[in-house]
């Protein structure tokens, strides 16, 4: 989670992604994410991704009592954030394939060149 | 307006630190209410859920609660402020037409002047709003850090001392500034800001048609956590036993300190109860108290001033100070009492004195913050396979945790009990 800008885009699509299975609601997607890896996803960065994606349409939002009492929020992705999050891992796709045919040829290289194989390890461990 | 202490008390230990940091982080921001409400019952709803999960709060904020904050209420930021500046001016302008119209009908009528003569000073407002917004400042400087550094308590009666100094600025103000006055005439003032509330309403009203289908105002969190006055005094048992521990610990200290025998639980317990019968009796004198003063106050009235107006200055300011007497005694001492009488028949039922039920109640919630501890050591392991399946608490499970506080809670009255023998 260090590396903010990068993560910001890739949560939103996350996030969109989670609700794309379901209506959920917030504790819901914060464990669905930190089961598959985004531990370090924290309330205060959820809530406002997702008022900025309800603003922009992507998701909708209904009120309804929780098993334990308080109102909660039960998301609901609409038709729009559905074209988003298609468009969102199409592009996430020819991202990922062209960074790592970069990073990953880069690696390559350098392994080569030096004939080091711990090196080239190192530098895969990192563009993983 | 939403019961932000009711909702605080469904929360424990580190839960309820949070929620109510975070509520405190929006009052000194100056979030507007609506967007704190709706904030609070979000976190409300994830700090629950958390907590009868038995996740730790970390799991939900992370490390820093100053952070959690600043990331949660990212969101309302200076293009929210400005956004809703047609409403900030509304609740002020609201005041000022309102004073105007009072200054207009109290004080001009004596003079006979026309609505086109009457004048009014502006310097309160100007006053008014650069103390209110010195005071926003002092809030937003100074009681945040308090507030993070020092627990929520402190920084919350920090507030309190601003807003005791805001009431003695205003009276100061008007005491020491009495000679300097800008005079305006009243009825612009009162045009402006006529024109600008039906304006806003009108506006508003089409707004909340074209966007919710109504006009007005839709409460979204209605039934238990709507504000209270009555729920607002209300202190669970516990959080009531507690303050008159510290009650307690004062009194044997005063007493030490002048060598006098200090008092036993049990004595203590006892003068607790004898209040509650003394406190009937207070009620009583004081009506009869009121009834004497209002009496007196229309018979010298009626000597000095004639009948006719006697009776009108009766009929208007008796009332007035029945509503007073009534919230400012009345009330407050119900309060007082009606909490006394649900500890002591708590206690009661316990067989135990204040004393003993607050260590036990202590004892307990130590135990549940081991438990939870203990409890989130073994999840962690195990988190892989249960955040899969997390579609909320069942009853059940909320029952089975009922139960055992309940066998916890008899194991530790046995125990105290057999201390005692």
């Amino acid at each position: 989670m260090q590396d903010t800008q990068l993560m910001k885009g890739i949560l939103e699509g996350c996030v969109l992604g989670v609700i794309a299975k379901g209506e959920t609601y917030g504790y819901e997607i914060l464990s669905q994410l930190a089961s598959n890896g985004f531990e370090d996803l924290l309330e205060g960065t959820l809530y406002p991704l997702l008022t900025r994606l309800e603003k922009n349409g992507y998701i909708s939002c209904r009120k309804a009592k929780s098993p334990l009492g308080p109102i909660r929020k039960y998301y609901t992705i609409t038709v729009s954030g559905k074209r988003y999050l298609n468009d969102f891992k199409e592009n996430y796709k020819k991202v990922t394939v062209n960074a790592d045919k970069v990073l990953f040829d880069e690696c390559r290289y350098t392994q080569l060149k030096e004939g080091d194989e711990n090196d080239g390890l190192q530098c895969n461990g990192g563009t993983a | 307006m939403m019961d932000y202490n009711a909702m605080g008390e469904q929360l424990n230990g580190e839960y309820k630190d949070v929620f109510e940091k975070a509520e405190l982080y929006g009052v000194v921001n100056n979030v507007a209410e609506d967007v704190r409400e709706d904030l609070m019952m979000n976190l409300f709803d994830l700090l629950l859920t958390a907590q009868s999960k038995n996740k730790n709060v970390k799991y939900v904020i992370g490390n820093s609660v100053e952070n959690f904050c600043e990331d949660y209420y990212n969101n309302y930021n200076w293009k929210e402020r400005v956004k809703r500046l047609p409403e900030y001016i509304y609740r002020i302008v609201k005041f000022i037409f309102i004073f105007e119209l009072l200054d207009l009908v109290l004080l001009d009528s004596n003079q006979n002047l026309s609505i086109f003569e009457a004048k009014s000073d502006l310097l309160p407002y100007i006053g008014g709003l650069c103390i209110g917004w010195l005071s926003m400042l002092i809030a937003y400087l100074f009681i945040k850090p308090i507030m993070f550094k020092k627990g929520v308590a402190k920084a919350r009666l920090c507030l309190y001392i601003v807003l005791g100094l805001q009431i003695v600025a205003c009276i100061l103000g008007t005491v020491f500034l009495s000679d300097n006055r800008i005079m305006f005439r009243v009825y612009p003032g009162l045009l402006i800001t006529g024109l600008y509330i039906i304006i806003y309403v009108v506006g508003r009203s089409v707004w909340r048609k074209k966007t919710y289908g109504y006009v007005r105002k839709h409460k979204e969190y209605k039934g238990e956590y709507e504000f209270s006055f009555k729920n607002s005094f209300k202190l669970s048992n516990y959080e009531f036993a507690k303050e008159l521990e510290k009650r307690y610990i004062r009194t044997n200290k005063i007493l030490k300190k002048f060598r006098k025998k200090t008092r036993t639980p049990d004595k203590f317990t006892t003068i607790i109860r004898k209040e509650i019968e003394n406190e009937k009796k207070y009620q009583k004198l004081m009506i009869l108290l009121y009834i004497v003063i209002a009496i007196a106050f229309v018979v010298s009235n009626i000597i000095m001033n004639g009948i006719v107006d006697s009776l009108f200055f009766a009929a208007v300011l008796i009332p007035i100070e029945g509503i007073v007497y009534y919230f400012v005694y009345y009330k407050l001492s119900n309060f007082s009492m009606n909490a006394k009488k649900a500890l002591f028949e708590e206690i009661d039922d316990l067989g135990l004195n204040i004393i003993e039920y607050v260590e036990m109640k202590r004892n307990s919630e130590d135990s549940d913050i081991e438990k939870r501890k203990k409890l989130n050591d073994s999840e962690e392991k195990e988190e892989g396979k249960d955040n899969q399946n997390s579609s909320g608490v069942s009853y059940d499970e909320k029952a089975g945790k009922k139960g055992n506080e309940k066998k916890r809670y008899i194991s530790v009255v046995k125990t105290k009990k057999n201390k005692i023998k």
